[in-house]
């Protein structure tokens, strides 16, 4: 469970956040709309803040190394496990059994074939991908349960995008995901919470929530 | 599995095969192994030996030195600090204008090839030169920097705006003329790292004041490089931590607000006093440029062809013995030194690396880093290979750790920085594995130039390490001035110049197949 | 914070405008410029040599100023390139200069140049032999004993640090000193050599024995540790060498005029920047045999 209670953050005298007040139960799938800069991305690191030990993140600059493999980006979530020598080996001497592991978590988010280039080379939406496999990795892990992304989703047209996040909510029992696709949010998550201004606008069950009312929080989209 | 396919189905005999088994080693990474290899290789060649020494005695009055610093004459130290700035500032601001302009000419092949030659040949070598044609003044101290280092700006200058982010520029086109596309669309983007560099290289140039010492102009260097060789380490250490605060203050001496002033300064008061002779330069060309046997030779032979083969029947002889005796060695050690040296200084980056980032370290333990880093890069190769040498006899040894952890200090400093400043996510792991999966292959590409760089200074720097017994290029061309034979010694300039544009351009080839890589 | 930029600026200002003051050197029409080898204590040479300039102006009546340079070789460029017009060289040095510049003459010698030596020493605990007290013999088969050791000369362009024993050790072994010695080093200097065999980092080297006594003088040297195991026979060294010309530039009979005020020189203060005891007169012919030892070792053509 994740729990923000009165929460204030940001510098001295300018709070991104404002007397958040949130909730999250194991099981839920959570969507966090509203517009740039209302503090979304704030509120994901301070949930993550939370418990990191359990959460597998996709943050916004997706952290991939640019000049590492994709199979070695994937490979990174990984590396909480404690093996350090393996990991050393396998960054130089990939290993049969790891690309196995890693080839198989390819498939889910469909970048099977580009194990093999560098990241840099690859386009938005498969960076995105990339990013995503790395965190389903970190699924393997009992400990990991939770997923916290932010935008991860967003070079990856519609359709795709929600089969993602089915993959996603799959994997993980909790999963908590900030989105500009209004469409998306309503479909894929239980639960949608609508940030402005550093605040808690709404918080409510998507079955009980219409287009319209997220618009008043996301406007540009 | 597509992966597992296609590597299986190429069958390129057992070794790629295996290699390509899975995913292909990642160029840095292959670029490294192969690298090691050959410096292996090298070891089996190398001429290297522990001599047992009992160096205690000189240690002890080295270490007293570094406890008791000292100097017999403050108003001469004021002096040789104000020179070693004079020096430093007003030969790299001549090198950034020339190599400036150089920069903007640098697609045509001419203009290539000639900075590659200006800055094939170590400053050291062009202060032997330039004494020999203009004398000893401080002309020749200024032109044995500005020269190298107007080949090194062009250079790094070019390459610089040629990885300015396109956009701007592509965005510009047709809106705007030449000259303001290329202020806003490229100089704009890379003035800061421009800046960044000509503050290195300034840094440098302080220490190239040895160079200048050479000259006989009473710089920091030159006292230094005194006192070194007749063991008067108080004075030595004295210089070499004034050197060090030199060094060590210049964000304060010279920055945004003071280069300019500083430089009109260096510039008006800079101490030309001699007159070149042109009686000189003409003898210097015409005479003792000429290869020995050649000299005084009868030209008004009749018929160009006897006139020919007189010259090839004299020529060849001389060639042949020079070739055997000098060149031929002095490629190999140096060859082998330069490998060696750069293995180890990779070795060094690595393990100074840690300690100076914000990644790995606390306050204090980057603060002693930092400090350690600094030390290694100011020390003078010289003074490091002379400690080492008492240590441990003289061979190859001493030269490869001067060189080693010289060039480790130098490139862990230009290193840290670029780390410091990357960005990472926030689950990112810890110590080693951060070392090794988010950190080295982020700054690989950055770390091959800077290394493969450093091969061909390293190259050039071996040069000055004769004292050790090795005789490598340098060692011979130093004989040459020594014994006043600049035809010998044009020659084996010239064949260490064109080493180093081999080495040039093979660095040049890796970093391009590095860079493209990853593009 | 802007302003203590700006003040640090403005001191660092101010100290370069003085310093570059200092620097700027008044010159006169004629002045007689002269140089030295920089064979030993060289951090010293300025202050010493200073004190021979205000002799040599107080004699001779014209500007007289020292020109400091790093090695041999640049002194003798700088003979060459008439930036000095006297100068003391050494043997080979003074050979090599004189042979680039028509009708410049040696003029003056050290009283001990006449018969100079150069010792070989030894590491004590590194070479047998050189375990009991000094072995100071001429006899050539004292070097025997050196074969397959690491060696160190001074400076390439030395007289008594590399010419003269190099062709010792070639007249010996009828073999370079590369093959001979398992390897060899050049200090660049005679203290360094010391210093170098003292700490073992070489075994033997050859010094200037004028060096070494004074090094043995002043307490510099541990001889529990060094010892001298051989000692050249006598040669010629150091000298006086003038360009030809002077006395058209600077008045008839300078040449002369220049001789004496060496040949004059009596005070210990102004001796002891050689050192030596006094100058005796010198002539090109006296160092033919140093011309011939270097045309043999290969180190002139």
């Amino acid at each position: 469970m994740l729990a923000l209670v009165d929460h204030f953050s940001g510098y001295q005298n300018r709070h991104v956040l404002r007397n958040i007040n949130i909730t999250i139960t194991e099981g839920e799938s959570v969507a966090v709309v509203g517009e740039s800069g209302a503090g979304k991305s704030t509120l994901l690191r301070q949930l993550y803040q939370l418990s990191p030990k359990t959460i597998a993140l996709c943050p916004q600059s997706l952290g991939l190394v640019p000049s590492l493999s994709a199979f070695h980006n994937i490979y990174m979530g990984q590396l909480h496990q404690r093996t350090p020598l393996k990991h050393l080996l396998n960054l130089c001497w990939p290993q049969t059994t790891a690309w196995n592991n890693v080839l198989s978590i390819a498939k889910h988010v469909g970048v099977q074939e580009l194990l093999r280039q560098p990241v840099a080379s690859l386009s938005g939406g498969q960076q995105q991908r990339v990013a995503l496999a790395r965190c389903l990795l970190q699924a393997q892990s009992k400990i990991v349960t939770t997923f916290i992304g932010d935008e991860p989703v967003s070079s990856v047209d519609q359709k795709h995008g929600g089969l993602l996040l089915g993959q996603l909510k799959e994997q993980f029992t909790t999963v908590i995901v900030a989105i500009h696709d209004r469409q998306l949010a309503l479909q894929q998550f239980d639960r949608v919470i609508g940030i402005q201004h550093g605040s808690v606008v709404f918080d409510e069950l998507s079955s009980t929530l219409t287009l319209q009312d997220l618009s008043a929080v996301c406007r540009d989209q | 599995m597509p992966g597992l396919q296609k590597g299986d189905s190429t069958l390129e005999g057992f070794f790629s095969k295996y290699l390509s088994r899975k995913i292909p080693l990642s160029l840095p990474t292959k670029t490294t192994l192969m690298l090691i290899v050959v410096a292996i290789a090298c070891l089996f060649y190398a001429d290297i030996e522990v001599a047992m020494t009992s160096p205690w005695a000189e240690l002890q009055r080295l270490m007293l030195g570094a406890l008791t610093p000292s100097y017999p004459s403050m108003s001469e130290l004021f002096h040789a600090v104000v020179l070693t700035v004079q020096f430093a500032v007003v030969g790299v601001m001549v090198g950034v204008l020339f190599g400036f302009a150089f920069a903007c000419a640098y697609q045509w092949a001419a203009v290539r090839w000639f900075c590659a030659l200006t800055r094939a040949i170590h400053e050291l070598f062009w202060a032997l030169l330039l004494i020999a044609v203009i004398g000893v003044s401080p002309l020749a101290g200024l032109l044995a920097i500005a020269i190298p280092y107007s080949g090194i700006f062009a250079k790094v200058f070019y390459e610089m705006l040629l990885q300015a982010n396109p956009g701007p520029d592509l965005v510009l086109k047709e809106k705007a003329d030449v000259v303001s596309r290329f202020f806003y669309g490229r100089l704009a983007q890379m003035a800061p790292r421009m800046a960044r560099y000509i503050r290195y290289r300034l840094e440098c140039a302080l220490r190239s004041s040895a160079v200048l010492g050479f000259v006989g102009l009473p710089t920091l260097g030159y006292h230094l490089e005194s006192a070194v060789k007749e063991g008067h380490y108080s004075e030595a250490w004295l210089l070499m931590y004034v050197l060090l605060a030199l060094i060590g203050s210049k964000k304060w001496w010279f920055n945004r607000r003071t280069w300019l002033g500083l430089t009109v300064l260096a510039c008006a008061f800079f101490p030309f006093t001699e007159s070149i002779s042109l009686q000189n330069l003409g003898q210097f060309f015409t005479e003792e440029l000429v290869p020995s046997p050649l000299r005084g030779v009868d030209l008004g032979g009749d018929s160009s062809q006897s006139t020919l083969s007189l010259f090839a029947s004299l020529l060849f002889p001389w060639l042949q013995v020079l070739w055997v005796n000098e060149v031929f060695p002095g490629v190999i050690n140096t060859l082998v030194l330069t490998m060696l040296a750069l293995i180890a200084t990779g070795v060094c980056v690595l393990m100074l690396l840690p300690p100076q980032s914000v990644w790995f370290a606390g306050k204090n333990m980057r603060f002693v880093g930092q400090g350690i880093a600094l030390i290694l890069r100011s020390l003078p190769e010289i003074v490091l290979a002379f400690i080492v040498m008492l240590l441990v006899g003289p061979s190859m040894l001493p030269a490869i750790i001067a060189l080693a952890i010289h060039n480790g200090g130098v490139i862990s400093h230009l290193l840290q920085h670029q780390i410091d400043e990357l960005r990472l996510r926030e689950d990112h792991p810890k110590g080693l594995l951060l070392f090794c999966y988010e950190i080295m292959p982020r700054i690989s590409t950055q770390f091959m130039s800077f290394w493969l760089y450093r091969w061909e200074v390293i190259m050039r720097e071996t040069a000055i390490l004769g004292l050790l017994g090795i005789p490598t290029l340098g060692f011979y061309i130093d004989s040459a001035f020594e014994d006043i034979r600049y035809d010998r010694a044009l020659l084996l300039i010239l064949t260490a110049a064109a080493l180093n544009l081999f080495i040039e351009a093979l660095s040049g080839r890796l970093q391009k197949k590095l860079y493209n890589k990853h593009r | 914070m802007k302003l203590t930029d700006k003040c640090r600026a403005f001191v660092f200002v101010v100290l370069v405008v003085s310093g570059c003051f200092l620097s700027v050197t008044s010159q006169a029409a004629e002045t007689l410029v002269f140089t030295a080898i920089p064979d030993q204590d060289e951090s010293r040479l300025r202050a010493r040599f200073s004190t021979v300039a205000s002799y040599l102006q107080q004699k001779l009546g014209v500007d007289v100023r020292y020109l400091p340079v790093k090695s041999y070789g640049a002194a003798v460029t700088a003979f060459k390139n008439d930036q000095v017009q006297l100068a003391w060289f050494g043997g080979l040095s003074g050979v090599r200069a004189r042979s680039r510049v028509p009708g410049s003459a040696a003029i003056a010698q050290g009283y001990e140049d006449q018969f100079f030596t150069s010792y070989f020493i030894a590491n004590r605990q590194q070479v047998p032999f050189a375990t009991s007290s000094d072995i100071i013999s001429t006899s050539i088969s004292g070097l025997d004993g050196l074969k397959g050791l690491t060696f160190s000369f001074g400076s390439k362009g030395s007289t008594s640090g590399r010419l003269m024993p190099e062709f010792y050790i070639r007249k010996h072994f009828s073999l370079a000193p590369k093959d001979v010695f398992r390897r060899v080093g050049y200090s660049g200097d005679h203290s360094r050599t010391i210093a170098l065999v003292e700490s073992g980092a070489f075994q033997a080297g050859a010094v200037n024995y004028k060096v070494w006594e004074k090094a043995v003088a002043q307490g510099l040297v541990d001889t529990e540790k060094v010892a001298v195991v051989w000692k050249t026979p006598p040669y010629p060294d150091y000298q006086w060498t003038i360009r030809g010309g002077v006395d058209q530039r600077f008045g008839h009979g300078f040449t002369t005029k220049v001789t004496n005020a060496l040949l004059e020189m009596s005070e210990p203060a102004l001796l002891n920047a050689f050192p030596r005891k006094s100058f005796v007169p010198a002539h090109n012919e006296d160092y033919v045999p140093i011309v011939n030892v270097a045309k043999s070792v290969g180190l002139i053509d």
